[in-house]
């Protein structure tokens, strides 16, 4: 048969074949539609251009059914050849594109790896929710420990300013009533004295002598171990001129220094952090030690200071008999004496009443010394916190 | 030196050594005294009202019973007994004990001293204060 006859005779379309590509086209649009939506909804689906490719070749499909159906109708129509050609190319370039794809999509995970995975996710969550636990009980222990640490410190600190201060107390009663058996002792014996001495034997006279001395020390002893007690009560520390203070000491001092023709210097000295008359009283037992324990020549006193960031250290340098390194501790103690009474007198409360006073004000004392050539005292103030 | 020229003292003290301390310091400064005792405020508050009133007032601070703030208040509500000197001889340190007794008019406040020469010292002063007193 000539090809113009079949150019002229519109052919005559099979219905079944027809039916088919409109049921191709349709299911094919469904599918895309399908794909589209699904991607839309799963945002986390990976590659989702993949699926999009996709769904433009299933539309690609659809129209290329659409375009036989059309074709089988009129097959001379001017754009159905061109019309093929961009569905073929879509086609092709589709078909790359999911090829190129394959290898990333293959290493997409299977559904059982997927099931394992989600399983060794479950197995690490409760792992980390177990270790999680552990730390949180380990946490809340450690805290009960500290609390219960805490409570304990606490309570022995208590106990500790408890003790202190019944201490304290006790040494201030103590010291309060033992004044008054004390003043009658004192007052008759004084009176044995004015009315019999010199009547009796001179024995007599010697125990009577012996008596008043006791009673004398025993008073000193009374009245330093009350001052003592009193370091505390008395703490109100104030920013002090120390040449005040020295000049205060020295004042109160000036009997012994004119009697032992002492000589005071000092250098320019700071301020400190201390209760004035405290600061006077340290000064003042420095320099009165000073002065008792001289060497042959007169004494000679220097009192300077040692400004460091964090304290004032002041001094006080003489050129007396010295103490020997190995009584640098003792030597602050109470009732702490290195000489006979008859010698140098004293009741051996000086310097612990200096390291009580200097330790109420969070300082410390110490001493450096060479026995004959003289001794020098050293305290230290700290600074007030925002002076630094 | 005959009964009448001695100045006539209440001496109100709870410690019997302290009193007689006091009687022998009037002895040793040679100033003649009669002196009538009390132990505690009650009994010297009984004293002062029964009797002849002394020519001055020797009084402790702490007492039994009622102390000597306590009596000293009685003494200056009490009409008959107000005008009475009062010198204080006490152990009290106290600003507090100082404060009051200055308030409640007395004379003088001493705080015993522990030598029996300066009690012999304040017994002659209370000898001259009675000496001034006397008309």
């Amino acid at each position: 048969m000539p090809l113009a006859v079949v150019g002229v005779a519109p052919m005559q379309p099979s219905t079944i074949a027809v039916g088919a590509d409109l049921a191709i086209a349709l299911a094919a649009c469904v599918l895309a539609a399908a794909v589209l939506w699904f991607v839309h909804r799963r945002r986390d689906v990976p590659h989702p251009w993949t699926l999009l490719v996709l769904a433009a070749f299933l539309s690609i499909v659809a129209a290329e059914h659409v375009i036989d159906v059309w074709r089988a109708w009129r097959p001379h129509s001017a754009w159905a050849d061109p019309l093929v050609a961009i569905t073929g190319g879509l086609a092709v370039a589709t078909a790359l594109v999911v090829w190129s794809a394959l290898p990333t999509m293959l290493r997409l995970p299977g559904a059982p790896q997927l099931e394992e995975a989600e399983r060794r996710h479950r197995e690490e969550l409760r792992a980390q929710r177990r270790a999680e636990a552990e730390m949180r009980r380990v946490n809340a222990e450690l805290e009960t420990r500290m609390a219960e640490r805490t409570l304990e410190l606490e309570r022995s600190n208590r106990e500790l300013a408890r003790s202190n201060r019944e201490l304290e107390q006790f040494a201030y009663v103590a010291s309060h009533d033992l004044r008054e058996p004390l003043r009658m002792v004192t007052s008759y014996t004084n009176l044995l004295a004015r009315r019999y001495q010199g009547k009796l034997d001179a024995t007599a006279d010697e125990f009577i002598g012996y008596a008043l001395e006791g009673c004398e020390r025993m008073r000193q002893l009374i009245h330093d171990v009350l001052e003592y007690s009193r370091v505390d009560r008395q703490h109100q520390p104030e920013t002090v001129e120390c040449e005040e203070a020295l000049a205060a000491a020295c004042n109160d001092l000036s009997v012994a220094i004119e009697s032992s023709g002492a000589t005071i210097s000092h250098d320019r000295l700071p301020r400190v952090d201390c209760t004035r008359s405290q600061l006077v009283q340290v000064l003042e037992n420095l320099l009165s030690n000073a002065i008792k324990y001289r060497g042959e020549e007169s004494p000679r006193i220097h009192v300077g200071a040692d400004e460091r960031p964090d304290e004032v250290r002041l001094f006080v340098r003489d050129n007396g008999i010295g103490i020997d390194m190995k009584h640098a501790e003792r030597i602050f103690g109470m009732f702490q004496r290195l000489h006979s009474r008859g010698t140098y007198p004293g009741t051996g409360m000086g310097l612990a009443m200096c390291k009580k006073i200097v330790e109420v004000h969070r300082g410390r004392i110490w001493v450096e010394s060479t026995p004959g050539e003289g001794s020098t005292f050293w305290c230290a103030f700290p600074r007030r916190k925002q002076e630094t | 030196m005959n009964e009448g020229d001695s100045y006539r003292l209440l001496v109100v003290e709870d410690n019997p050594a302290d009193a007689r301390l006091l009687e022998e310091a009037f002895a040793e400064a040679e100033v003649p005294v009669e002196i009538a005792e009390a132990r505690n405020g009650e009994d010297a508050l009984l004293l002062l009202r029964d009797g002849a009133p002394p020519e001055a007032i020797i009084l402790d601070l702490n007492l039994p019973r009622m102390d000597g703030r306590e009596l000293l208040g009685e003494i200056r509500r009490d009409p008959q007994l107000c005008q009475l000197p009062v010198v204080v001889l006490s152990t009290s340190h106290y600003d507090a004990d100082i404060v009051t007794c200055r308030e409640l008019g007395v004379r003088s406040y001493v705080i015993k001293p522990a030598r029996f020469d300066e009690f012999v010292e304040i017994a002659r002063r209370i000898g001259q204060l009675c000496g001034e007193l006397r008309p």
